[in-house]
């Protein structure tokens, strides 16, 4: 069932990042135009304006993708758990728990079609000022390759010496930052779903009530957050004597102890609100 | 005959307030039954109780042996009294997602009785009347072979003639051996089509009884007996 609850989550938000993502295509278009024309007209006030209007479009664009995202996520949710369409899903012969590691699952993946999606626009961008700017020339490519392959060089080296690294440090802390993105893209999902799964179970106004939670999650989240890393931060102070400089490379230490709390921390954030969330959906269902 | 339903000591609050108080109810397979009572007595409340869309403060639920959850969904098709489609699936896609979830879902038989209202299948459900959009609701919860239809309201806000066709299709598609527990204030439309009713007031059952009995007995339609009942 989780498969069926997957794809059909897959679709049903497909149905909205689809018409968002041929206006992110058609702003690109019209990015390239509008850079051309820029270039193409001598004016120096015309140019102004163009230059403002297109990186007002540029920035647009990247805020649409990542704000546009977070809201049909949010939406989706909304609609499908707790609203008049809760009277389908949850009548659906599912667990909660496969409502939630679909719901979860498909918003990871479109937050990261969303991510790819920003990254390519960058690109686009900047792939497009060095061409029109005649920054990309014949002898660019070959530069280019020539950059690559020494950059293709050091990476080789960078990863030579990773793997030389008697203590693995680099490579943990590649495998801790890619752990640490996971886990808090998940947590950050399941947080805006427990402020819904509360909200809902409030009488009346629930859609302002799943908000007001949510600030209060952000600012109670935000303050633990703070607080445990300060704590962290003053245990190693007062552990880090002359011994531990001498003995021990102190910015391993100190980045590995960093990326461990926070890997700790969005994982207490995402199982909390993952089990609260259950109970809720589960125990305190409140459709109106 | 098995008994499909079970409800013992069921009793629900609502800020302090009880909107049912030890309802105890039991149905037979085979059976239509007619939850009837006025407005605001629990009828919606016990059916999203039955539906696990409400927990009970207190008593137990049982459908087919299960409580609430994945298994008696499987076996339970249940109408809202509200429209709860995504709008802009077209009603094939709706087709395909009710056989997606639900093994008895009939989907040749959905897609006859769309034929037969003349109903395109290819049309967006956000381009349909309010009408339209009841009678796919009503199609997709029939053309389910379950054990235990539960419909909420299901002749409610609807026009003499569209009421006769609902309860024909009620009527003619639910599974000799499955039962169905209807809901509705509108008793003198229904009544011809029930074997046995619940009275419900004020959150108690406050009569159950088999509808030939009343005639023979009490020498009155369950449409007499029911404005005596509830009289204000």
């Amino acid at each position: 069932m989780l498969g069926k609850l997957l794809k059909h989550e897959m679709k049903a938000l497909a149905h909205w990042f689809v018409p968002l993502y041929i206006g992110v295509g058609i702003a690109m278009v019209l990015f390239g135009i509008g850079w051309t024309i820029n270039l193409a007209w001598d004016n120096e006030i015309f140019s102004t304006i163009i230059t403002m209007s297109l990186l007002f479009l540029f920035m647009a664009t990247l805020a649409v993708i990542s704000l546009g995202t977070f809201a049909i996520i949010i939406i989706q949710f909304y609609k499908t758990m707790v609203s008049d369409e809760g009277y389908l899903t949850h009548t659906l012969p599912v667990t909660v728990d496969q409502l939630l590691i679909s719901k979860g699952l498909a918003g990871f993946i479109w937050n990261v079609l969303a991510i790819i999606a920003m990254a390519l626009v960058i690109l686009f961008a900047i792939f497009l000022t060095l061409v029109t700017t005649g920054a990309i020339d014949s002898n660019f490519w070959m530069e280019f390759v020539e950059m690559w392959n020494s950059l293709r060089a050091e990476i080789k080296e960078g990863i030579r010496l990773a793997l030389g690294d008697i203590t693995g440090s680099l490579i943990l802390l590649g495998v801790e930052f890619i752990v640490l993105l996971i886990i808090s893209g998940f947590s950050k999902l399941y947080l805006v779903y427990l402020s819904m799964a509360l909200g809902q179970s409030v009488k009346g106004h629930k859609f302002l009530w799943s908000t007001i939670f949510y600030i209060c999650i952000l600012i109670g989240t935000g303050m633990i957050s703070q607080i445990v890393t300060t704590v962290v931060m003053l245990g190693y102070g007062i552990s880090t004597n002359d011994a531990v400089f001498e003995s021990l490379n102190y910015f391993n230490f100190y980045t590995h102890g960093m990326m461990l709390t926070s890997i700790l921390l969005s994982a207490a954030y995402l199982f909390g609100s993952y089990f609260l969330s259950r109970y809720l959906l589960k125990n305190r269902l409140n459709l109106d | 005959m098995s008994e499909i339903l079970t409800i013992n000591g069921l009793r629900k609050t609502f800020e302090g307030k009880p909107a049912l108080d030890d309802v105890n109810v039991h149905l037979q397979s085979g059976k239509i039954y007619g939850l009837l009572g006025p407005n605001g007595s629990g009828k919606t409340t016990l059916i999203k109780l039955i539906n696990g869309l409400l927990v009970p403060d207190r008593g137990e639920i049982y459908v087919e042996g299960h409580k609430p959850g994945p298994e008696s969904k499987s076996v339970v098709s249940y109408l809202p009294d509200k429209l709860y489609f995504n709008t802009w699936m077209k009603v094939s896609d709706l087709l395909h997602y009710y056989a997606d979830f639900y093994t008895d879902f009939d989907i040749q038989r959905a897609k006859d009785m769309l034929k037969r209202l003349q109903i395109d299948e290819h049309k967006k459900m956000k381009n349909l009347s309010k009408g339209t959009k009841e009678k796919v609701q009503l199609i997709l919860v029939m053309s389910r072979r379950a054990k235990l239809y539960v419909l909420d309201e299901p002749i409610g806000g609807v026009d003499p003639a569209a009421r006769d066709y609902i309860l024909e299709t009620i009527i003619t598609n639910y599974d000799p051996e499955a039962s169905v527990l209807m809901s509705t204030h509108l008793i003198s439309d229904i009544e011809n089509v029930l074997d046995e009713v619940i009275f419900i007031r004020d959150g108690q059952i406050v009569m159950a009884a088999v509808v030939d009995d009343i005639r023979e007995r009490e020498g009155k339609s369950v449409d007499e007996l029911f404005r005596e009942v509830f009289r204000c």
